[in-house]
């Protein structure tokens, strides 16, 4: 009795595992650029603010302000995913799979918060997923060709 | 959608994949880089043919299906064995001296689950056969998993460049994790509705799981490190996969 429960409890926390490492690795995937900059610039993106006060300044976490930043910029970035220079208008499996983990690292961050456990490694996590997201966004604008349609004859392509 | 509907539609989108992948393997030039993939895909789809067969003929509840499928199980489990085995290799590809340990410990291992497996069931003498089958494989998945996650953490350790190595491995990390648990939870249920229940969507789960991610780590992981960032115009070919045409 005592080997099956020892392999179920540890076969479940290695599924866990193996599933975290594979959306990081996917998340370490390097651009040549940072193409995520003029999508957070033209969208008002505050993500990266939100790193830059946990990593640099080192100062409480205002954890209800950050939420809100970071799910205000999932939404903008999931629509932009979706819409923003791709004809299929369709999320790819990749960006399903970071969705559903942005949503579990979110809850792991609340239950963080409730627990009152350090907030900053779901936190950086979060801003690493919404960067990628900008990066595949920006990714995909600068290569797509646009030529000399306006936004009028692009959107009436929709 | 009714649940017979749902774990069909899981099989056979495991099966698609499973035959897609290894189209692409093949008409890629993947066949001789990646065989140890080509091997246990072509031992998996064959196993889904002789259970089909079988299936047809016997019928589901008949004794001859029960057998046939935990024995084509067990012999899947000894495929990705094998895969195992040959990513340790992979992995110790500059380091003969690990690879000769690696080796002596695979064996010690598969020695040691075959005893294990057979002491376990001395309380169950009339059904030896079948349940040192089940056991069998439940202790093989459980050590493949414990050797998949010393293998991942060897290439940390090793700081092994091959990246798509990495992503394999947790692949098979997937396979491995779901149906260990999965066969697992059968024992200590000893076939209740909830072991059925994870039997049936469970493990295609898993199945599909691990051929995504061989296929991502196919199609778009480079096999070796990536050179030090420059900062050129063009896209890499990596990055560049996440890119749909306008």
């Amino acid at each position: 009795m005592f080997l099956p429960v020892l392999i179920l409890t540890l076969s479940i926390a290695m599924l866990f595992f193996y599933l975290q490492t594979i959306c990081l690795k996917i998340l370490r995937q390097e651009f040549d650029r940072d193409y995520f900059l003029p999508i957070v610039n033209a969208n008002r993106l505050e993500f990266p603010s939100v790193r830059r006060a946990v990593e640099e300044f080192d100062a409480p976490v205002d954890y209800a302000r950050f939420c809100m930043m970071l799910k205000c910029d999932f939404l903008a970035l999931s629509y932009l995913l979706r819409n923003a220079a791709n004809q299929s208008h369709r999320y790819s499996t990749q960006d399903r799979l970071l969705i559903l983990y942005f949503h579990l690292t979110y809850f792991m961050l609340r239950v963080r918060h409730f627990l009152r456990i350090d907030e900053k490694t779901p936190l950086l996590r979060l801003t690493s997923i919404l960067q990628f997201f900008g990066n595949v966004v920006g990714l995909r604008v600068n290569s797509a060709s646009f030529r000399d349609i306006s936004a009028s004859d692009y959107l009436l392509t929709l | 959608m009714s649940g017979i509907q749902i774990s069909d539609f899981l099989s056979y989108a495991g099966y698609i994949l499973e035959a897609g992948l290894l189209v692409y393997l093949l008409v890629h030039g993947y066949a001789k880089r990646l065989w140890e993939l080509v091997f246990y895909l072509v031992a998996s789809l064959g196993v889904i043919a002789t259970r089909s067969y079988t299936l047809h003929h016997y019928g589901l509840g008949s004794s001859q299906y029960w057998n046939c499928y935990w024995t084509t199980d067990l012999l899947l489990v000894l495929a990705a064995f094998v895969v195992v085995a040959s990513f340790f290799r992979r992995a110790c590809f500059q380091n003969p001296e690990m690879w000769q340990f690696v080796r002596l410990l695979l064996g010690t291992v598969l020695i040691a689950i075959t005893v294990v497996s057979f002491f376990s069931l001395s309380s169950h003498k009339d059904q030896v056969f079948s349940l040192f089958i089940v056991q069998f494989s439940q202790n093989l998945y459980f050590a493949s998993l414990v050797l998949t996650t010393l293998l991942y953490l060897m290439t940390l350790k090793m700081d092994v460049a091959d990246e798509r190595l990495g992503m394999l491995v947790c692949g098979l990390g997937i396979e491995f994790a779901g149906p260990a648990a999965g066969l697992a939870l059968f024992y200590l249920a000893r076939g209740a509705e909830l072991s059925r229940l994870v039997g049936v969507y469970f493990f295609p789960l898993c199945d599909i799981g691990m051929i995504l991610t061989w296929f991502y780590a196919v199609s778009r992981v480079p096999e070796l490190a990536k050179a030090p960032r420059r900062r050129v115009d063009a896209a890499p070919a990596y990055a560049r996969a996440n890119i749909s045409h306008v």
